[in-house]
């Protein structure tokens, strides 16, 4: 059901993006149960890396590298 | 354990899940009240991050949202067994049920603005002030220039959606990183807008993803996001 669009350079992976917004959805956000978390994964900056990787990784490829 | 995957209304019936939850377990519900917990049991649960284990955990969520309010739960939930489940649910009764009209009949639409900030002018060679602040000064231009386009088709955007949660300029090139609650009759009308913004501004990369169910404003207002 969810369909990603990534609008932009075509070079743009759009499985890649929705992945990535997946995983910042289900990983941090969603109601909290006073449950346990089975992971350690839960920390926002391991979003912004993964985000931050993607993005140089558009900068690579729009330089052509 | 039971892990859970979401929490549906039960009115005005309650769900059904089909389909199979993490290892071929099946799916089943913990209902109390107006709100159902939707789960499976584990004796023992190994859940990487991995692209197969978020999305069978979304594909439960994606496919209750057709007939139902769904809150989607965060990746990872487990509980020690039905009766305390079903504990929490009661005890939060009433934020569960605020959170099912928050929600019903709508959608969640992502939206992120990436940025590349221009070519940086050669850096001043000599401390001298004019082409020192010159170069300053152009660069503050570019950020706030860039920062008045985010808000912009963030305003653009928040005005075709019941709700929005949005941060600017979380990093350098991320100049609007946004989710947007939409009714579900206004999605055509929103991804119009969200394909009008980028027509209008080549000069930025726009990444809309969606419409997912409304993991952003299922957490409580009340004690605010984790």
């Amino acid at each position: 059901m969810s369909t990603s669009r990534a609008l932009g350079p075509s070079s743009l992976s759009t499985s890649e993006v929705t992945l990535l917004e997946l995983i910042d959805r289900l990983v941090d956000k969603g109601v909290v149960l006073h449950g346990d978390i089975t992971l350690a994964v839960a920390d926002i900056d391991l979003i912004y890396v993964g985000l931050r990787a993607m993005i140089s990784s558009v900068s690579s490829l729009e330089r052509g590298e | 354990m039971v892990y859970v995957y979401a929490l549906v209304d039960t009115h005005p019936a309650p769900p059904s899940p089909q389909g199979e939850g993490h290892g071929g377990a099946p799916l089943c519900v913990v209902s109390r009240g107006a709100v159902a917990a939707v789960c499976s049991h584990h004796d023992h649960l190994e859940l990487p991050v991995e692209g197969d284990h978020l999305w069978r955990h979304e594909h439960v969520a994606e496919t209750l949202m057709e007939d139902h309010a769904v809150l989607p739960v965060r990746f990872g939930t487990t509980v020690a067994d039905e009766d305390a489940l079903a504990a929490m649910l009661d005890e939060r009764q009433a934020e569960f049920c605020g959170a099912f009209e928050r929600v019903r009949g709508r959608v969640e639409i992502s939206v992120r603005v990436l940025w590349t900030p221009p070519e940086a002018e050669a850096e001043p060679s000599a401390a001298t002030t004019g082409p020192g602040r010159a170069y300053i000064f152009s660069r503050l231009a570019a950020r706030n220039a860039a920062a008045a386009l985010a808000e912009s088709v963030h305003c653009r955007l928040a005005a075709r959606a019941v709700e929005a949660q949005y941060d600017v300029s979380a990093t350098p090139r991320l100049l609007l990183s946004a989710a947007y609650l939409v009714e579900r009759d206004g999605v055509s009308g929103f991804l119009e807008a969200v394909d009008e913004a980028a027509q209008r501004h080549p000069e930025v990369e726009l990444l809309c993803t969606g419409p997912w169910p409304a993991h952003t404003f299922a957490q409580s207002t009340v004690g605010g996001l984790q």
